[in-house]
């Protein structure tokens, strides 16, 4: 599969008042065309930052994205971006859909102008054919009546069709990339389960690829090539979904997947919660970011940073339990159980 | 939006009693008898007391407030202590120059403000920023009567450039006349607001800045000038006619003190040599009718709230 | 890197969790907070400065050689000189210790009307917001209606029915500015009521009167306190404003209003008359605005960046 996108040791600082945030902390991932990768941790990882620099939506400052940190599209690094080649990136190569769609659709321009936005600024289509290029793509998300609706304000229509919206906008140039940040988070359960199906079936269609940032492993499962699992600004461990979901090696991963509800588990096994609160970015752990909560933390994760390990083709993840003189420690059970996951 | 309208309309009431109370107040604790001013030397005592019982003066509180309002309702605001003339015609001729002046100060805020507020708040904490915050706290702090005073030692007794008093030279009567003689006037009425505006068009243009839609905006591939034109200037400027609304009570007060400092023919000379004559009357109408021009731009400024924000056409209210 | 190399058995050693010391969590408190932006912000100490210059040399007026009230008819609008440092007014008294003892005036009137408007503000608010309910309702329709009506034009107009005096000037004043500082404290009391401490005291059957006073009343401070140091600078303006209208302290006690007032007679000879007092409340309502926006930006931790 050839790589749309790469993310080469990507580190984003915030220098706020009260010290400096290390937000995203040596990050390295990539998306193929037409795959669709995942983002998962908890929040205050690092991985809406990371969305936003892929996007370019950082403002620098408070933001400043360290200098050896190189976010390539193509061949080519977004950093180095003219301002013509931004504009042609953003919007026509690129998209991305928010969490909140509320606060992403400005409250006092009619729908169909915004969606409108981004045809006028990709394409060279007459006002009438862009008129009916909007009302298509409202439709295609599912909102009933376009042609009147699209001439409403953000704040008369429902969560669910807001994030319609944000995605028909998102899609109306066809992009290579989508970024969805949290697309689902605000919306109650079907409606996620209707928006997570348009992202997958205009991915089919147009070969999309997508890099989704969720926190919520229970989505990923159905939707996801690969996943990138990251805590407190760095990768824990990166692999395709049967990897994470039946393979995973990192201890963050198995407290993760533990703490996913799940119907087929067996009653008497308990949902655990990881002990602990994410890290302070400001005075980040040293060693292992997860060493603080880590039910097997050794001497060495304190003062460490363990290197990724690859296990298999696509699969490695950074913990010194991969370490020759590590004790060897069984999974937890249920991972070796969890055969009938994601079918 | 009717419904709007109905609303603001209602929430009007209690303001204007408690502004028709204090008037009527004014009249009532006014100290003298008003009747003193109907005496004539060669009238009996009979003939006194008749006038006394026409002009209601023997009737209780009550009565009287409500032949009070009957009268102000006709228009009748009772007739000047000084002079004797009617206090409704007397305002009334007052009244352009003062509106004038105000409407001039208000267009000069808003057409200075908008430009330095934006220009302020896209280049936040640079060094254009910095001049235009700085001179802003300037212009909040500034005494109206003394910029007045210093304009006046300046422009006109230094540099010979404008007159510093009246609305008219005598003898000419021609609209450029009126206009060179408010310049000064509308600059120092203009002053405090336009620093108050700017300083709140800086603050929402950051805050909008900062929205997610902008990043939506820049997102589609915007241009930062395309963000600002087509997203963020109506935004950040939807708030200032409430700014000008909250801020209409400045612009009244500042009025008078700089119709008096450039002896600018308007209400607020009028209502000034009332207060220093204890003219109650006249005191009484020149109170009564800055709280309606008070309310009533009040009032326009939520109107076109209502009619520029889609969020409250719905008959909401704004958050 | 070499490091793999170094690693012993020992360094893989389990961990026992609760043997990691908590890091120590970063906090700063309010003050904290005010003291770094004065250090990093070059306005707010000059302001500072500044005010307490003027507050210290109204306080040190009585050590000025010159009476601000005596006469000397020989002495009539001299220029400013080594002897009369502003120079004399149109009555040949001292310019410079006239504008002192006006300061002392000023800002007398100021801290103590908002002292007044202060505590009836903080009163209203906090039992505005902390019985609610119908009484809220009631009470801030009132203090919207209030604040239709220009506290200016309320405050001319119950002077014309009094004799204009220090006293008089401060309690009018005091009186009809308090509504901005009751909707602030008001708001605050509605969040602090609902917080589990206010609940808590209920519980054990504090009575309301306590609630209020040792609970509810300290933890308005920081807002009360930027609302107080705007309230200040606007007092000083108003009292200015009314006494260069005529309508505040009477002649011949000075104030600098009033000084102005006198010195716009003489605006053709002596401009400098004009000025001085002028730019003492520029100075003063100028440093008292750059104070309140530091107080603000550092009591307030949502606007930290």
């Amino acid at each position: 599969m050839d790589t749309l996108l790469r993310v080469n040791n990507l580190s984003v600082f915030y220098d706020t008042y009260a010290g400096t945030v290390q937000a995203v902390r040596g990050v390295s991932f990539s998306v193929g065309k037409g795959e669709v990768v995942a983002i998962v941790g908890e929040s205050g990882c690092g991985k809406t930052v990371t969305a936003k620099t892929v996007m370019g939506l950082l403002r620098c400052p408070p933001a400043r994205i360290a200098p050896e940190s190189q976010v390539l599209f193509g061949e080519k690094n977004i950093y180095q971006f003219t301002q013509e080649e931004w504009q042609r990136y953003r919007g026509g190569d690129c998209a991305m859909i928010f969490q909140d769609a509320l606060a992403a659709l400005n409250p006092t321009l009619t729908v169909g102008r915004q969606v409108e936005e981004a045809l006028l600024l990709h394409t060279s289509l007459s006002d009438e054919e862009r008129k009916r290029e909007v009302v298509r793509l409202l439709e295609s998300v599912g909102i009933p009546q376009p042609q009147a609706r699209m001439k409403q304000y953000p704040h008369e229509f429902s969560g669910g069709q807001r994030q319609r919206i944000m995605i028909a906008m998102a899609l109306a140039c066809r992009p290579k990339l989508l970024i969805a940040d949290e697309p689902t988070t605000s919306l109650d359960v079907t409606v996620q389960a209707q928006i997570l199906d348009l992202i997958q079936r205009r991915r089919q269609e147009g070969e999309t690829a997508v890099l989704l940032i969720t926190h919520d492993l229970g989505i990923v499962a159905n939707i996801a090539d690969r996943l990138v699992v990251m805590y407190g600004g760095k990768v824990m461990e990166t692999g395709s979904c049967m990897d994470i979901f039946y393979r995973p090696k990192h201890p963050y991963t198995w407290a993760l997947l533990r703490a996913v509800p799940r119907i087929d588990r067996k009653s008497q096994e308990k949902l655990t919660s990881i002990p602990g609160a994410p890290p302070d970015l400001i005075h980040p752990p040293q060693g292992c970011a997860f060493h603080p909560r880590c039910p097997y933390c050794m001497e060495v994760c304190r003062h460490r940073q363990p290197d990724a390990v690859q296990v298999d083709e696509g699969h490695s993840y950074s913990c010194w339990l991969s370490h020759p003189l590590a004790p060897k420690i069984d999974p937890p059970v249920m991972e070796k159980e969890a055969v009938t996951y994601g079918d | 939006m009717g419904k709007f309208i109905l609303k603001r309309l209602l929430q009007m009431i209690p303001v204007a009693m408690l502004v028709a109370f204090f008037s009527f107040a004014i009249i009532e604790i006014a100290p003298g008898d008003v009747l003193m001013h109907y005496i004539r030397p060669n009238m009996t005592n009979e003939e006194i007391e008749e006038l006394r019982e026409e002009l209601g003066l023997n009737d209780g509180i009550v009565e009287k407030f409500v032949g009070w309002g009957k009268n102000v309702l006709q228009g009748n605001l009772g007739y000047s202590l000084i002079n004797h003339r009617s206090v409704a015609a007397q305002i009334q001729e007052r009244i352009p120059a003062t509106v004038g002046l105000m409407g001039a100060s208000l267009v000069l805020s808003i057409v200075v403000s908008i430009p330095l507020g934006l220009l302020s708040g896209v280049y936040k904490n640079r060094w254009v920023d910095q001049l235009i915050s700085a001179i802003s706290y300037v212009g909040i702090s500034v005494p109206s009567f003394w910029l007045g005073i210093v304009l006046i030692i300046v422009f006109s007794l230094k540099l010979g450039l404008l007159p510093s008093m009246g609305m008219r030279t005598v003898g000419v009567d021609s609209a450029w006349d009126v206009i060179v003689h408010g310049i000064l006037p509308a600059i120092v009425l203009s002053a405090g607001n336009t620093a108050v505006f700017t300083r709140y068009i800086r603050a929402s243009t950051i805050s909008e800045l900062e929205e997610e839609y902008v990043d939506t905006a820049k997102s589609k591939g915007a241009s930062s000038r395309r963000i600002l034109c087509g997203h963020v200037i109506k935004n950040c400027l939807l708030p200032i006619i409430t700014l000008v609304g909250m801020n209409l009570s400045h612009l009244v007060v500042g009025s008078f003190i700089v119709e008096s400092v450039f002896s600018w023919p308007g209400m607020g000379t009028l209502g000034m040599s009332a207060i220093n004559a204890r003219d109650y009357p006249v005191i009484m109408g020149f109170t009564m009718m800055s709280c309606i021009i008070l309310m009533l731009g009040n009032f326009i400024a939520d109107i076109l709230y209502g009619f520029c924000d889609p969020r409250i056409q719905q008959g909401g209210d704004r958050q | 890197m070499t490091e793999k190399q170094e690693l012993t058995q020992q360094d893989f050693l389990p961990v026992n969790q609760a043997e990691i010391a908590q890091e120590e969590t970063y906090q700063r408190g309010a003050f904290e907070n005010l003291k770094q932006s004065f250090r990093s912000n070059m306005m707010a100490k000059v302001a500072l400065g500044v005010l307490i210059l003027l507050v210290l040399s109204a306080i040190l007026a009585p050590l000025s050689p010159y009476d601000p009230d005596a006469i000397d008819a020989k002495n009539k609008l001299a220029l400013p000189s080594a002897q009369h440092l502003f120079g004399t007014d149109e009555m040949g008294r001292d310019y410079f210790t006239r504008a002192l003892y006006g300061g002392q005036i000023s800002l007398l009137v100021g801290l103590t009307s908002m002292c007044i408007s202060t505590t009836i503000g903080v009163l209203y608010g906090t039992i505005s917001g902390y019985v609610g309910g119908k009484v809220d309702t009631c009470l801030m329709r009132l203090v919207d209606i209030l604040m239709s009506i220009p506290s200016f034009l309320l405050i001319v107009i119950i002077n014309t029915f009094f004799t204009p005096s220090v006293t008089t000037l401060i309690l009018v004043i005091g009186m009809f500015t308090w509504q901005g500082v009751a909707r602030i404290t008001r708001a605050q009391t509605l969040s602090l009521k609902k917080r589990d401490f206010i609940l808590a005291a209920r519980a054990l059957g504090v009575n309301h009167r306590t609630i209020i006073l040792r609970h509810i009343v300290p933890n308005l401070v920081n807002q009360v306190m930027v609302a107080a140091s705007v309230t200040i600078a606007n007092a000083i303006m108003l009292e200015s404003s009314l006494s260069f209208l005529g309508y505040g302290v009477s002649v011949p006690t000075a104030s600098w209003g009033s000084m102005l007032q006198s010195a716009q007679k003489y605006v053709l000879d002596r401009p400098m008359l004009a000025v001085f007092p002028g730019v003492f409340i520029l100075l003063t309502i100028l440093s008292l605005n750059i104070l309140s926006d530091v107080l603000r930006e550092a009591l307030n931790p949502k606007l930290n960046k």
